[in-house]
C-alpha cells in the first residue's frame, strides 16, 4: 500500500520537465505543422523532379542518329563498322544502307515505275541508321560523337528535336529544384528560430528561476533544441507519410496508359537525407535563435 | 563553535545608476553563522544578498562566498555558486503553473539526484513546511503566505552552504515567522550558514544569540550581537 502511495507520488517528478511545455503549446504545434508542410512540400518537388527527369531520360532514349559514309571508303570496311557499332550495348537497332540498296529502297517507296537506269553512277551513300539507348553513364551526345569519329563517316544526322527537348527538361528541372528546396529549407529555418524566439519569450520567466536556483544554460538550452528535434522528427515523419500516399495515389494514374510515367518513391538513402537535413536546418536555426536571444 | 569564513566582503559598494545602493561594506561570516541582516527599505540589504548570489555584478571591492570569488567568477560557472549558495527571494519567484511539488524538487531535478531521494527530501519539506495535501496545487493558486513558504521549501530542500533570505516572514503571521525561524535554526544547527534579512525586531528577539548586521542608507551602521537596541 505504502509501496503503491510513494510510486504514485514519485510519477509526477519523473514525469516533470524542467521546461513548462504547457506555456509553449501553440509554439510547438507551429513547429510541428510548419515542417511538416515544408518538408511535404520539398519532398513533393523532389519527387516530381525524379519522376519528370525519369520521363525525360526515357524520352530521349528514342533518339535516332544517321550516319553518312563517304562515297569512296571501302564498302567492306564501312561494313564491319556496321557491325562493330551493331555489338555497342547502347545501340538499340542498326538499319544499313549500302549505296544501291539504299538507291533500291527509294525505288520502291517512290513507286515500281520509277527508273534510275540512266543513272551513270549512283550518288547515294553508304548510310547507317542508328535506334539509340542513352543512359546516365553514356548519354545520347557522346554516343553520337563515337558514331562520328568512326573511320570513313562523313557526316551524322539526328533527331535534336527530341534530344535537346530532354536534355533542357532535366535542366530546367534541376535550375528550378535546387533554388525551390533551397527556399523551402530557409523558410523552415527562419519557421522554427522565430518559432524557439516566441517560446522563449514566454518561457522567460521559467528560465530566470531555473537560472537562479542553480540551473546552467545547457539546463535550459538543451531541452527545448531536444524538444525541437523530436517535433521535426514527427513534422518529416507525417510529411513523408503523406508524401508516400500521395506517390500512391499520383503512380496508378500516370504509370497507366497513356503516359506511362515511371515514377518511384525516394530510395532510403534520400529518406534518411530529407531527416538529416531536417535535423541540420532545426538545430542550427534553434541554436542561432536561442544565441540571439541572450539565454 | 565557529569555523574559517564562508563570506567575505571588503569595501564593496554598488550604485545604480549613480545612485550608491551599497557602500564600502565589509563583513566576514564565519561557516555555521547565523545573522540578521536589518535596516530599514531602502538600507541595501536585497542589493547585498543579490551580490552574494551572483545575481548583481560586483563593481567595487572583493567578495568571496563559499569558496567562490564573485569578483572572478564567469557567468558559466554561475550556476555552480547557486547550487552551493540557495536564496528565498521577497518576490518568492515560483513558477505559478508548476505544483508545490515540482516547483520545491527545481534545484534537486537540475542536480540530476535519483527520483526516490527527490521524493524524500520533497516530503521532508513539504512536511516542516506544512504544505502537506497542497504538493500538486499549482503554485499560483496559493496565498501569499504558503508560495512563500514554497519558496522558503525550494531553498532548503538542496541543504545549502548557505542560505540567503530576504524577508522571508514578509507574508506570514507572527506565529508562523517564529516557526519558520525555528526550521532555519534546525538547519543552521545543521551546519547550514544563515544570513536572513529583515525588519521584523519580533525575529532579532527570538534569536538573541544571533549576530545582527545593521544597514542604512547603503552604509554599515554598525553589529553586535543580542536583541536590537531602540536605535535598530
Amino acid at each position: 500500500m505504502g509501496n503503491s502511495k510513494e510510486k504514485d507520488m514519485v510519477r509526477p517528478l519523473l514525469s516533470s520537465d524542467l521546461i513548462s511545455w504547457k506555456n509553449i503549446r501553440i509554439e510547438q504545434w507551429i513547429a510541428f505543422f510548419g515542417v511538416g508542410l515544408i518538408m511535404f512540400l520539398a519532398v513533393c518537388a523532389y519527387g516530381s523532379s525524379k519522376c519528370l527527369s525519369t520521363l525525360a531520360q526515357s524520352a530521349s532514349s528514342d533518339v535516332q542518329a544517321q550516319a553518312f559514309w563517304s562515297p569512296d571508303y571501302p564498302l567492306g570496311k564501312i561494313r564491319s563498322e556496321w557491325e562493330m557499332a551493331d555489338d555497342l550495348p547502347t545501340v538499340v537497332e542498326t538499319i544499313t544502307f549500302t549505296p544501291s540498296q539504299a538507291l533500291q529502297h527509294i525505288q520502291q517507296e517512290l513507286g515500281a515505275g520509277l527508273d534510275f537506269s540512266w543513272l551513270d553512277k549512283n550518288p547515294l551513300p553508304p548510310t547507317a541508321i542508328f535506334r539509340l539507348s542513352p543512359s546516365k553513364d553514356q548519354p545520347a551526345m557522346d554516343i553520337i560523337q563515337q558514331i562520328r569519329d568512326l573511320p570513313g563517316v562523313d557526316r551524322v544526322h539526328t533527331n535534336p528535336l527530341q534530344l535537346y527537348t530532354a536534355k533542357a527538361w532535366r535542366e530546367l528541372l534541376h535550375s528550378v529544384l535546387w533554388p525551390f528546396i533551397s527556399v523551402l529549407v530557409l523558410t523552415q529555418a527562419v519557421l522554427l528560430a522565430n518559432t524557439v524566439r516566441m517560446a522563449l519569450f514566454k518561457l522567460e520567466s521559467d528560465i530566470h528561476v531555473l537560472r537562479l536556483v542553480g540551473a546552467n544554460r545547457l539546463d535550459c538550452q538543451l531541452p527545448i533544441i531536444i524538444r525541437m528535434l523530436c517535433l521535426t522528427a514527427a513534422g518529416t515523419t507525417v510529411a513523408l507519410g503523406g508524401a508516400k500516399l500521395l506517390h500512391f495515389q499520383v503512380s496508378a494514374i500516370v504509370s497507366s496508359p497513356p503516359l506511362h510515367i515511371p515514377c518511384s518513391f525516394l530510395s532510403w538513402t534520400e529518406v534518411f537525407a530529407v531527416f538529416l537535413c531536417a535535423f541540420v536546418v532545426t538545430g542550427l536555426s534553434c541554436s542561432l535563435a536561442i544565441h540571439k536571444h541572450g539565454m | 563553535m565557529l569555523h574559517k569564513p564562508i563570506i567575505q566582503l571588503r569595501h564593496v559598494s554598488h550604485s545604480f545608476a549613480g545612485f550608491w545602493a551599497l557602500k564600502n561594506i565589509s563583513l566576514d561570516v564565519s561557516a555555521g553563522e547565523f545573522i540578521f541582516l536589518t535596516g530599514p527599505s531602502g538600507a541595501g540589504k536585497t542589493t547585498l544578498l543579490c551580490l552574494l548570489h551572483g545575481t548583481l555584478p560586483i563593481q567595487r571591492g572583493e567578495a568571496k562566498i563559499a569558496g567562490y570569488d564573485l569578483r572572478r567568477l564567469s557567468a558559466g560557472k554561475l550556476h555552480l555558486l547557486r547550487r552551493d549558495v540557495t536564496v528565498v527571494f521577497q518576490d518568492f519567484k515560483v513558477l505559478p503553473l508548476r505544483s508545490v511539488r515540482e516547483n520545491i524538487a527545481l534545484p534537486l531535478i537540475i542536480r540530476r539526484l535519483p527520483a526516490l531521494q527527490i521524493q524524500r527530501r520533497v516530503s521532508a519539506v513539504v512536511r516542516g513546511l506544512q504544505l502537506q495535501g497542497k504538493e500538486d496545487t499549482p503554485c499560483g493558486h496559493l496565498s501569499g503566505g504558503e508560495q512563500q513558504r514554497v519558496a522558503i521549501a525550494r531553498s532548503i530542500v538542496v541543504n545549502p552552504k548557505v542560505l540567503l533570505a530576504d524577508e522571508p516572514t514578509g507574508n506570514l503571521d507572527p506565529e508562523y515567522s517564529l516557526r519558520l525561524l525555528d526550521i532555519f535554526g534546525k538547519f543552521n544547527a545543521h551546519g547550514t550558514t544563515v544570513l536572513l534579512a529583515t525588519h521584523d525586531h519580533n525575529l532579532l528577539r527570538a534569536m538573541p544569540q544571533s549576530r545582527i548586521v545593521h544597514l542604512a542608507y547603503g552604509q554599515q551602521q554598525g553589529e553586535g550581537y543580542g536583541p536590537p537596541s531602540s536605535e535598530l
